[in-house]
């Protein structure tokens, strides 16, 4: 099917754009111009001189233990993170909608401030887990668990994770929702005549016509939690204790910031943002072919 | 196949909304039963508690021998065709009409004869390989029915099957669906707002109105003879006209539009009001032998047929509608000469609605 508006000119288009251009210039393309332009320097740790070092940045980069380390960091953070608050929103999700099939939009805006909770809820949990004085921290401690956050580096990504789950958690319940609900009840029904138990619907009309819902979250939620984690790591535990919590984006920082090794900062964000242009491409590729029906 | 019973079935949704008021139905084996009314007369309700997707409030369904007022749906042996069709989006044809028997079990090689078998039964064998989406209307509806057949179930339900279709491929639907049905002999229960497939398809016509069941009867004897003005409105297009009317002195006859005709049968209550009931199409025209006139207010010409409408001359100016068969050249504002035989009326009590 062809949607395409005829405009006359070239002028006309191009002045609609202005504004949507600047905006994407401004903070896009300068910002990452500028990072891929840093990448290729050397910078000494004041800033008074800078030198052009071609790919040495990147070198020096892949050939450290460090790096490979944090990657396997991210990888491990982001596939518990995602994998998590996409099983727990889809299981709740799946809950409310058997509650409140075909009520209709009213219910459905009933439903937020419960969708909404969890990431007020989530400042609640650092408390609770807060190793000297929080409740579970404690209930933990007298289960036997030697539970400290802040000394063992399992301990501490447990922690990350289930505060960055819990925070994505109300999201992707929404778009759960909202995916059954539009799966219409003539179908669910069918199955149901058709002999087939709750289960086995579950599993074969309900979660293959969720999958391009699911497929969406689930690239947002790698998304999520590759780059929007930065400030719960801060937070919580700073990447530490000795980097066991350290991601790829928080490297950026840390090295780049703390570490005033700017070039190589630079050359790990270059990096990462080829990671995220391979994610929405991939998103967009599989969103139109594989996953829908 | 098996029968089907109905005794008293009631349905009151949460909310206090009483969709069913009692309905009780008898549906012999290998039947074909319509169920008609206006929209919002309860006849997906009563029709989806026989499929158990809706509770009983009282009463009890039975199918063949068995009450199954508390069976799940996939234990009732029933298939069902949707309205939308409700066809599986992301499965193929064939995993569609599949779908239930393997739920049940059964081997990949009876499954596949019963599905090809459907398939050639409904003509979409080169369908098979693709999904819903890329199937027009007319295609899915196929399927639908495709998806019922391969099951063997002891019953059909359909809700509003051809709703969706355009009207010539409703006409070819519906005489592909009662053919099909007369070959595999199933007993069905088919939900429709049309009373045109009502009388087309039905063995046996049962015609809803507000919750209940209104005149249960062949399609014939509700035509011939419907039990109320309900019924008499709801069938036959364009409607019966209702003219107000006075039962004569001795009861033999009535007096419509200030002129007496006698009656054929008995005697009713002497000089009481009533409703006479007269269908355009048993509205006779011609000089000869007129009891009325009738002053035209608009003509349709249907090509076959030419729908009269206008008013009685007479006091209280009645509207009136005539059917004629064939071309009339007519013009609004004549006066047109007609004939109320005895044999066509349908005498009703103004009050209640009753037949006399
Ligand atoms: N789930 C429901 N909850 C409450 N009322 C309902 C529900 N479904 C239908 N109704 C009401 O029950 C009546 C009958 O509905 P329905 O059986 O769908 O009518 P039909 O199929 O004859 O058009 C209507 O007044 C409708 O509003
Ligand atoms: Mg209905």
């Amino acid at each position: 099917m062809e949607k395409r508006a005829i405009y006359g000119g070239l002028a006309l288009p191009l002045l609609l754009l202005t504004p949507q251009l600047l905006v994407t210039l401004v903070f896009f393309y300068w910002p990452a111009s500028q990072a891929v332009w840093q990448s290729f320097l050397l910078q000494d740790a004041f800033g008074l001189s800078t030198r052009f070092i071609g790919l040495e940045n990147y070198r020096e980069l892949l050939s450290s233990p460090g790096y490979y380390r944090t990657i396997g960091t991210t990888a491990l953070f982001s596939t518990l993170v995602t994998v998590l608050s996409l099983s727990i929103a889809l299981v709740l999700a799946v809950q409310a909608d058997k509650s409140i099939r075909g009520a209709g939009i009213y219910r459905t805006l009933l439903i937020w401030p419960y969708a909404v909770a969890p990431a007020v809820a989530g400042v609640l949990w650092l408390f609770m887990f807060q190793p000297s004085l929080g409740v579970l921290a404690r209930g933990l401690r007298s289960l036997g668990v030697d539970w400290n956050p802040l000394l063992n580096g399992d301990h501490a990504l447990a922690l990350v994770v289930m505060a960055a789950t819990w925070k994505q958690i109300s999201y992707n319940f929404l778009f759960f929702l909202a995916g059954l609900q539009s799966i219409p009840r003539a179908v669910i029904e069918a199955a149901a005549i058709d002999g087939a138990s709750p289960t086995r619907r579950f599993w074969t009309i309900t979660l293959p016509l969720l999958s391009p819902t699911a497929f969406f979250l689930l690239v947002v939620n790698i998304v999520y939690a590759f780059f929007d984690t930065f400030g719960i790591i801060d937070a919580m535990t700073s990447g530490g204790p000795s980097k066991a919590t350290e991601t790829l984006v928080y490297k950026v920082f840390f090295d780049g910031r703390l570490g005033g090794d700017l070039g190589g900062s630079a050359a790990q964000s270059v990096i990462l943002m080829v990671i995220v242009i391979a994610l929405t491409a991939v998103q967009f590729r599989y969103i139109e072919r594989k996953v829908a029906y | 196949m098996a029968s089907l019973s109905l005794d008293n079935v009631k349905k009151v949704y949460p909310g206090g909304v009483e969709a069913v008021k009692g309905v009780s139905l008898q549906v012999p084996d290998r039947a074909f039963v319509v169920l008609v009314g206006p929209s919002g007369c309860g006849k997906s309700t009563l029709l989806r508690m026989i499929a158990g997707l809706e509770t009983i409030t009282s009463g009890t369904v039975k199918i063949g021998d068995r009450i199954v007022n508390d069976v799940e749906p996939a234990n009732r042996d029933i298939a069902m065709v949707f309205q939308n069709y409700a066809l599986y989006p992301h499965m193929k044809v064939f995993d569609n009409m599949a779908y239930g028997l393997r739920n049940r079990g059964m081997g990949e090689p009876e499954v596949k004869r019963r599905v090809d078998e459907a398939a050639r039964l409904l003509e979409i064998g080169q369908l098979l390989d693709r999904k819903p989406r890329q199937l027009s209307g007319g295609q899915r509806q196929r399927v639908a029915m495709g998806r019922a057949i391969v099951r063997q179930p002891a019953a059909f339900l359909f809700d509003e099957p051809l709703s969706n279709l355009d009207a010539k491929l409703r006409v070819q639907m519906r005489v592909e669906i009662k053919k099909l049905q007369r070959d595999i002999g199933t007993t069905s229960i088919y939900v429709t707002h049309d009373q045109v497939e009502a009388m087309t398809m039905a063995d046996i016509l049962v015609v809803m109105n507000a919750g209940s069941a209104e005149q249960i009867d062949t399609p014939r004897e509700i035509y011939q003879r419907p039990r109320t003005t309900f019924v008499a409105s709801f069938i036959g297009s364009p409607s019966m006209n209702f003219l107000p009317a006075k039962l004569t002195g001795d009861g033999k006859g009535v007096i419509v539009g200030g002129v007496p005709i006698a009656l054929t049968g008995g005697a009713h209550a002497a000089a009481s009001t009533i409703t006479v009931g007269v269908r355009p199409e048993e509205i006779v025209v011609g000089a000869d032998g007129a009891t009325h006139t009738v002053a035209i207010d608009v003509i349709e010409h249907l090509g076959a047929d030419t729908i009269v409408h206008g008013k009685l001359v007479a006091d209280g100016a009645a509207a009136l509608t005539v059917r004629l068969v064939g071309y009339w050249p007519l013009a609004p504002g004549e006066i047109l000469p007609v004939a109320l035989h005895a044999r066509a009326l349908h005498l009703f009590d103004p009050t209640t609605g009753q037949r006399l």
